[in-house]
């Protein structure tokens, strides 16, 4: 499954005194397996973006193509697409309705015309790889906590077992340890299930610590298209769109500055670590 | 979505900085004075005067009579109803059982000129009012009825509570659908009952979040010491102006005019 992106533009209320372009001209190709990372300040247009990859949102000029087939085609048959591209809003705890987490989490497989009993097996193999305890399926999932209603949500998608999945800020308003559990949920989907991953973001570190391509999104036109080693070595550029260095990079770099001979290009907190270590060694000798 | 509520045109013109209570009357005799006018030159007298102070007040003409689209169907419905169902009079066309007389032309045309300038001023009112300055213009227009138990504070409150969270509702409704609709909901298709249930998967978690902003809300309020309206003070204090006094003048005027004028 590949998804391509050609010269996609949309605005929003075209023609009125209140019409904003929120995406122009972005063009990029995701593969199968790929962890990408989409990262842009507040109102960049990430989340416009990510709502055409399943054909939500209809562009304004461009195309998407989902294996080769555009959305914006008549007849092109979006219940399928949406259900080979998952896509998990931000905040997707509130799109719960159901009066049990199990049920909750088969409406996606119900919807694609799947009977009682395997939508309800799928739907326990996916509460059972987003982490949820057994003890909970039959609660109500207003009575679960906050995080616990994001995990269901996520299983709730990925009980239509697709093979991209796209989340929206996955991160946003958990705490540390919330956020450290959600990325390595994501990196073992991602090993795992060979799924294709792409996670919407505006935290640099988070997109440092899980993914291996990051583009980068500012005032609605795709700034940058890279491994992490190169995106993390503009930091100039990065700043002036608003955003930083992940916290390892930021370090070493602050490092580099002050004199100390870290090499360049490194992000990964092990590698600034080592860095350190030989730096330190290194002028022991001297 | 396109929500044409309230939807309020900042500007500097001598609409925008009239006191709402005044624009809240004279918008309430302009009601009264449409239905008082005898003829079609009274009717072109007023229509004449809301094009005007619309230029006036700088708002785009195609957004005033944007106002009008949603209404054209009553229109149509109530000049249908008054040329077929009036009797009596001269008649101009008879057949089988339709007859179309005179003054059921005339009556249907001054229905629809009737309810064009109902909605094209109260538009022109809430163009140029931003709701805030409406809801606290209608407070105290009220307020003199709180001697005799009438909730006027709370009833602006309330309004003003409600008129703030319309846009915020649309944006949540717009974004759960759309969530739905990735879990491979589909709204469009099947009968009017399997529709009537796809809408509970919208409408449960919104009316949950609808609560829980509302809790949210008082919590609020509460934290900074919201009592209700007595005692309570506030930023900008209406104050009629000479701009005021003239546009009375002026609108008793032009009205006095509209409702003078024989058919």
């Amino acid at each position: 499954m590949s998804i391509e992106v050609r010269n996609l533009s949309h605005t929003y209320a075209p023609d009125t005194p209140f019409q904003a372009v929120a995406v122009h001209d972005i063009s990029f190709t995701l593969g199968d397996g790929e962890l990408v990372g989409l990262i842009g300040h507040t109102g960049s247009g990430k989340t416009t973006l990510v709502q055409h990859l399943n054909g939500l949102m209809k562009p304004t000029a461009g195309s998407v193509l989902v294996d080769g087939v555009d959305l914006a085609q008549k007849g092109a048959d979006l219940a399928a697409i949406r259900k080979e591209v998952g896509l998990v809003f931000q905040y997707p705890e509130y799109q719960l309705f159901e009066e049990s987490v199990l049920k909750d989490i088969a409406f996606g497989p119900l919807n694609m015309g799947l009977g009682r009993e395997e939508a309800e097996a799928r739907s326990r193999e996916a509460a059972l790889l987003v982490g949820l305890p057994e003890s909970v399926l039959e609660q109500s999932p207003f009575d679960l906590s906050g995080g616990q209603k994001r995990r269901v949500a996520i299983a709730g998608v990925l009980a239509m077992k697709p093979s991209t999945l796209i989340l929206d800020e996955p991160a946003a308003g958990l705490d540390p340890a919330g956020r450290r559990e959600m990325l390595d949920l994501l990196r073992s989907l991602h090993a795992s299930r060979g799924l294709t991953l792409v996670m919407v973001s505006h935290s640099m570190t988070d997109v440092a610590r899980l993914c291996r391509r990051v583009l980068v999104m500012n005032q609605g036109r795709l700034a940058m298209d890279g491994t992490p080693g190169e995106v993390f070595s503009r930091p100039e550029e990065l700043k002036s769109m608003g955003l930083g260095l992940p916290r390892a990079a930021a370090l070493a770099l602050a490092l580099r500055e002050a004199g100390f001979p870290i090499p360049e290009g490194l992000w990964r907190m092990e590698d600034v670590e080592q860095a350190i270590l030989d730096a330190l060694k290194g002028g022991n000798g001297a | 979505m396109n929500v044409v509520l309230g939807q309020f045109f900042p500007g500097t013109s001598v609409l925008h900085r009239l006191d709402p209570r005044t624009k809240l009357l004279l918008t309430l005799v302009l009601i009264v004075c449409i239905f008082l006018v005898r003829g079609f030159l009274g009717y072109g007298v007023l229509f004449l005067f809301i094009l005007l102070a619309a230029r006036e007040s700088k708002v785009r003409l195609k957004t005033l009579f944007k106002a009008v689209r949603p209404i054209l169907f009553i229109i149509a419905l109530t000049v249908v109803l008054n040329v077929f169902f009036a009797t009596g009079g001269t008649v101009l066309v008879r057949w089988s059982f339709v007859t179309i007389t005179k003054e059921g032309l005339i009556n249907s045309a001054y229905m629809a000129l009737r309810l064009i300038l109902l909605v094209l001023g109260t538009q022109l009112l809430t163009l140029t009012t931003s709701p805030i300055a409406l809801t606290d213009g209608l407070e105290r227009l009220m307020s003199p009825l709180r001697r005799v138990g009438f909730p006027a504070h709370e009833l602006a409150m309330m309004m003003s509570i409600a008129l703030r969270f319309i846009p915020t509702l649309t944006e949540e409704a717009d974004k759960i659908i759309k969530a739905q609709k990735a879990r491979g909901a589909d709204f469009e298709s099947g009968s009017l009952v399997k529709r009537a249930r796809a809408m509970l998967p919208i409408l449960v978690p919104l009316f949950v979040s609808a609560f829980r902003r509302a809790d949210e809300l008082a919590l609020a309020m509460e934290a900074r010491c919201y009592r209700g309206g007595e005692h309570r003070t506030r930023m900008r204090i209406l104050r009629f102006t000479r701009l005021d006094t003239l546009a009375f003048g002026l609108t008793g005027l032009v009205l006095a005019l509209g409702v003078w004028l024989p058919v």
